[in-house]
């Protein structure tokens, strides 16, 4: 046995070692605040003024806290990213991206904007909306008046999750075998978009009279382009030919 | 969608916290006041230890368990000593005079430790560790933080949780071989 090979061995029963010396602590210190607690005559009081603060803390652990935690969720979760749900990523990192459209000009922000960073989402049960019932439209959700909607879907294609959240309206297609084409809009007036064009073929193209981006990486197509008042974002594996087709048949649900 | 997705998981975060709060604020606090002796010093002290707590959530699978229950407390009583030694410099020279004479005595891991009493020798050893050394190997080999980990969530540099592990794991070695016929 080679003299490294003996060193990683002693190594690895030393970590033994110290991981049952951890396993032991942990055991005595449940035994000792169990004996500690016991040995109390009266029932602890806990401060209220402590109290208060806690709960103010925790009550506000959305607003405060949120940034943290999710960065250091999307560390550990990023492993756990699954095939199928990329193009939910792209979902999520579109919508959460920001467009700086202005009246101008199209600026195209190029952004450190990685899948890993995003990879925590994947993990998050989706909450679907309830299944779209057989008399609707296979392109329109229900209530999608005065909303828009692509009018071609490829076929195979039907709407699996929509949503209408704070001015951002997203619809889901899916097919049989897992596919998924993201189809959302949002007011330009609160929209901001960054498009990750790193290490990404990205080409300005037209979606009917307006301007828009095409982006294509890692296999996945998106594209973004804004109307008088709404910013449009598609994101798929298909073909990106479909994709601009479909692009081009969005229209406002009357 | 984004939206939703980060809302739901907000809630769950949220009661998560609370649970978290609700069922170990007690031993929270009478671990910070049985290390700090001062009421209001034991208040901040559970205050950090729970921030500390908050920024680590993903850390925490259940929240009625042992290992849980345990980490907690470690957390909140390095806290409470980070506290203490704040507030008692004096007594910061009498601790760091310790972890010196550790760092000074360098152990020579041997094949002899290894043998059949030696799990019941880990046993009675790690109990009559200097408790922020046990609470180190816990977190390091047990709770398996690497660390940096370990530094943020104990309020101590990147260094000092490097040098406080490296003499924990010697000062560990060096009672499980101090008995007779060990050394």
């Amino acid at each position: 046995m080679s003299s490294s090979s003996k060193e990683g061995a002693k190594q690895r029963i030393l970590e033994t070692i110290f991981e049952y010396a951890g396993l032991c602590h942990v055991e005595n210190i449940i035994k000792e605040i169990e004996d500690e607690a016991n040995s109390w005559d009266e029932p602890m009081h806990f401060p209220e003024e402590l109290d208060e603060k806690m709960r103010k803390i925790i009550a506000n652990y959305n607003s405060n806290y949120n940034r943290k935690t999710k960065t250091r969720r999307g560390r550990k979760t990023a492993k756990k990213v699954l095939s199928k749900a990329a193009v939910i990523l792209i979902a999520i990192l579109t919508a959460t991206a920001v467009f700086v459209a202005n009246a101008e000009a199209i600026r195209i922000k190029v952004l450190n904007l990685v899948m890993e960073d995003v990879g925590e989402y994947t993990t998050v049960d989706i909450k679907e909306e309830p299944e779209a019932s057989e008399d609707i439209l296979a392109t329109v959700p229900p209530n999608w008046e005065g909303l828009y909607a692509p009018a071609y879907i490829p076929e195979g294609f039907a709407i699996s999750r929509y949503e209408s959240y704070n001015h951002i309206n997203t619809i889901v297609y899916s097919d049989d075998t897992g596919q998924m084409i993201l189809f959302e809009e949002r007011s330009r007036e609160i929209s901001n978009l960054r498009l990750d064009t790193e290490y990404a073929d990205a080409v300005p193209i037209k979606i009917n009279e307006y301007e828009g981006l095409l982006v294509e990486k890692d296999g996945i197509v998106k594209i973004a382009w804004y109307s008088d008042e709404f910013l449009f974002t598609l994101s798929s594996k298909i073909d990106k030919n479909e994709l601009i087709r479909i692009a081009e048949s969005v229209e406002l649900i009357k | 969608m984004l939206l939703l997705l980060t809302t739901v998981q907000q809630e769950e975060n949220q009661n998560k916290l609370e649970a978290l709060y609700e069922r170990y604020r007690f031993d929270m606090f009478r671990v910070a006041y049985s290390v700090l002796k001062d009421y209001h010093l034991a208040q901040d002290a559970v205050q950090s230890a729970f921030i500390r707590l908050l920024n680590n959530l993903d850390g925490i699978d259940q929240i009625e368990s042992e290992k849980t229950r345990a980490f907690v407390i470690i957390v909140t009583r390095n806290i409470s000593i980070n506290f203490y030694r704040k507030r008692k410099r004096q007594n910061n020279v009498m601790l760091d005079e310790v972890e010196d004479i550790l760092a000074d005595e360098s152990q020579v891991i041997d094949d002899k430790i290894v043998n059949a009493e030696l799990f019941d020798r880990i046993k009675s050893k790690i109990k009559h560790l200097y408790e922020p050394y046990a609470d180190i190997l816990a977190l390091r080999y047990f709770y398996h933080y690497s660390d940096k980990e370990i530094a943020e969530l104990l309020g101590i540099s990147h260094e000092n949780a490097r040098v406080r592990l490296h003499r924990a794991k010697q000062s560990l070695i060096r009672e499980i071989m101090k008995d007779e016929g060990w050394d």
